[in-house]
């Protein structure tokens, strides 16, 4: 899964969580295990002893009123068919009977001679010495216990084994839940983690979706301390980059506006200068070729302008405006300075041309596509300006198809169909920007749709 | 046609003067809006050519400045901001036309014939009269079919006539359109393009009406 990679952060958390866990509940079960190790301990000891103490003074009774007391007499236990009487040693001294009794003892004089034991005991006495008390082997655990006069005494054994099993099998009812709630930690540590890091990714999806040129300060509702200080950051780097931007655009766009007049002034020299050479001197053909450097340099100036003003983010509008008015004023300068043989026809439907886009940047995109249409298309027919709709403006003209895979290039910047001496290769570049920004699509088509060839800009705008 | 060129850019403002000159109108150039202010308190306009950014100030304030002291005399500004905005409040301020620099001078000079003849009330650049035809926006003339050539100064005065066909001009009038601010101007100056004029294009079309004026017959 993709939130258990090494690059996912809920992964690393809830990973290394869900591990902090486990080993803490080992920890915690050894701990545990150790505790419960003393106190069953102590349980058991609190057993022997009670057990030696009540079963003395019988034990005791049983030896004195027996017949033989040169015989070692041993106990069956209960459900054996031999009752509550002794048996004589060497009748049946392992019965077999297969009973879960833990505890075994002897009862034994003080030369050490066993007198009386119980049925999973032999007539050899216990390694234990005759001293009242705990003492301990290998196997068992023993608990002396005399009689009165001190001649008599009760041994009663425990398996050690059996106390390290009833250990292990507590320590292990409180380990196996882990085991299985493991699943069930994961789960619950990874929505928890995740209803955690939503703040994170309320963040990314801010930082993320911004458009390209989008400066504004990040602000986040309810921001966690721990993210605050990091969106104050990004915050501060991107009030810095934003004057960084905009001293570059500003830059290139001062550059580009104070280009302007002095490339008038060249352009007028020369045109001037063309009128009063005439036709027939011999420097006219470089003197033209001068000329069509300075208005190739012009357009490129131009462009650059519109090409700082879009990455400045001109697109964006708070508001609303009638486009028509722009559409008319675009239509009419560019019919009135003569650049294009070709002329444009404006089809408009009976409905306000209304959008949430700056006036000067519709006007640049508006004039970009028709420049586009006019230097690329067919001269036989003019180029057309659709308005479709209140938001929805065609730009199409005839002309041949543009192949697929240049269509797909076209809006990216320096890319140009053809070599028609006017194109730069930047206006559908700052147009699909500017209308990015406003919210809108540029869309491009060729052929034209509804026709066998030519090419059609779409613009939609919000 | 006599001409303001209000531009601070010398070698801009040189040019211009110079290819306004020798497409025949009388252009006087001055650089910021003190001097263009003077100018236009002597001297009456056919059609100012505004820059925007001066250096005492700016051209759309002059403009309205003039509008609103009722003088109509139409404006085209000439300026690098190219914006939609700067053009809506430029043309709003009262210029009748809007050129975007850099441009190309033949360029400038249809929207200055178009918006004198807009002025004139006579939008159509195509004018005939008897066997004469002229084509205000090419600058060429055809009589009884054949191409005749004027000079630049001839072209200012037919120019004059062309846009008010039928209105008496006077002498002081025509010289205006003929001389620029400084020129030295002969008394006689304007007989003698009339004469040359009437050479060229037929003695009747223009008619003399003493101690009043011309009038180009239509």
């Amino acid at each position: 899964m993709r939130i258990f990679s090494r690059s996912s952060l809920t992964g690393r958390i809830v990973s290394r969580v869900t591990v902090c866990v486990f080993v803490l509940w080992l920890v915690a079960t050894m701990l545990a295990a150790l505790v419960i190790n003393d106190e069953l301990g102590e349980a058991f000891d609190t057993g022997l002893q009670e057990t030696a103490r009540r079963a003395l003074p019988l034990a005791v009774q049983f030896v004195m009123n027996r017949a033989d007391t040169d015989k070692t007499v041993y106990v069956p236990a209960f459900g054996n068919g031999g009752g509550s009487q002794g048996r004589e040693n060497g009748k049946d001294d392992k019965d077999g009977n297969g009973s879960d009794e833990y505890l075994i003892y002897q009862l034994r004089d003080k030369s050490g001679k066993v007198l009386l034991r119980s049925h999973d005991t032999t007539d050899l006495p216990f390694a234990a010495p005759l001293d009242s008390g705990f003492w301990e082997d290998r196997n068992f655990r023993y608990y002396t216990e005399p009689s009165v006069s001190g001649t008599l005494f009760l041994q009663v054994a425990e398996p050690i084994g059996h106390r390290h099993e009833a250990t292990f099998e507590s320590s292990l009812a409180v380990l196996l839940p882990l085991i299985v709630l493991i699943p069930a930690i994961v789960i619950a540590i990874w929505l928890n983690v995740r209803s955690g890091l939503m703040p994170v990714r309320r963040l990314r999806d801010e930082i993320g979706l911004r458009g390209r040129g989008n400066f504004d300060a990040i602000q986040l509702d309810e921001t966690p301390h721990e993210l605050t200080d990091m969106v104050n950051a990004i915050n501060m780097l991107l009030v810095r980059l934003r004057a960084a931007l905009n001293a570059e655009r500003n830059f290139a766009a001062n550059s580009a506006h104070e280009l302007r007049t002095p490339i008038a002034s060249a352009l007028a020299q020369l045109q001037q200068l063309l009128l009063e050479i005439g036709e027939a001197s011999p420097y006219r053909d470089r003197a033209k070729k001068v000329e069509a450097s300075l208005n190739r340099l012009r357009r490129l100036s131009e462009k650059l302008l519109q090409w700082s003003r879009a990455e400045s983010g001109i697109g964006r509008s708070v508001q609303s405006h009638h486009l028509y008015p722009i559409v008319d004023m675009v239509v009419e300068d560019i019919k009135r300075s003569n650049r294009f043989e070709n002329t444009v026809r404006v089809e408009k439907d009976n409905v306000a041309l209304y959008a949430a886009i700056d006036p000067d940047a519709f006007g640049i995109c508006l004039r970009n596509l028709l420049e586009n249409g006019l230097m690329h298309g067919s001269r036989n027919e003019p180029v057309v300006v659709k308005i479709n709709g209140p938001n929805r403006i065609i730009v199409e003209n005839a002309g041949s198809v543009v192949p697929p895979d240049m269509l797909s290039r076209l809006m990216q910047r320096f890319e140009r169909h053809g070599n028609h001496p006017e194109s730069v290769g930047l206006g559908l570049s700052i147009t699909a920007t500017i209308i990015a920004q406003a919210g809108g699509q540029l869309e491009l088509f060729s052929p034209r749709p509804g026709k066998s060839d030519g090419f059609a800009a779409i613009l939609s705008l919000n | 046609m006599r001409l303001l060129l209000i531009e601070d850019e010398k070698a801009l403002g040189n040019a211009l003067r110079d290819y306004l000159l020798a497409q025949g109108h009388a252009t006087d150039w001055v650089e910021n809006i003190t001097d263009a202010d003077a100018a236009m308190a002597s001297t009456p306009y056919d059609v100012v050519l505004l820059d925007l950014n001066l250096p005492d100030g700016h051209g759309v304030d002059l403009l309205r400045g003039l509008r609103r002291r009722g003088d109509v005399t139409p404006c085209i500004i000439l300026t690098a901001q190219d914006q939609i905005t700067d053009r809506i409040q430029g043309l709003n301020a009262g210029a009748d036309d809007y050129l975007v620099k850099p441009f190309d001078l033949g360029e400038l000079h249809a929207r200055l014939s178009a918006v004198a003849r807009r002025y004139a009330g006579n939008p159509n650049p195509l004018l005939s009269i008897g066997n004469v035809d002229i084509d205000l926006a090419r600058r060429v003339i055809f009589v009884a079919g054949l191409r005749v050539d004027l000079t630049a100064r001839e072209w200012a005065l037919l120019d004059q006539f062309a846009r008010r066909p039928g209105a008496t001009l006077s002498k002081p009038q025509l010289e205006e359109a003929l001389y620029e601010f400084g020129a030295e101007i002969e008394s006689n100056t304007v007989e003698v393009y009339i004469s040359r004029l009437r050479k060229k294009i037929g003695s009747n079309l223009i008619s003399t009406l003493r101690g009043v004026g011309y009038r180009l017959e239509g």
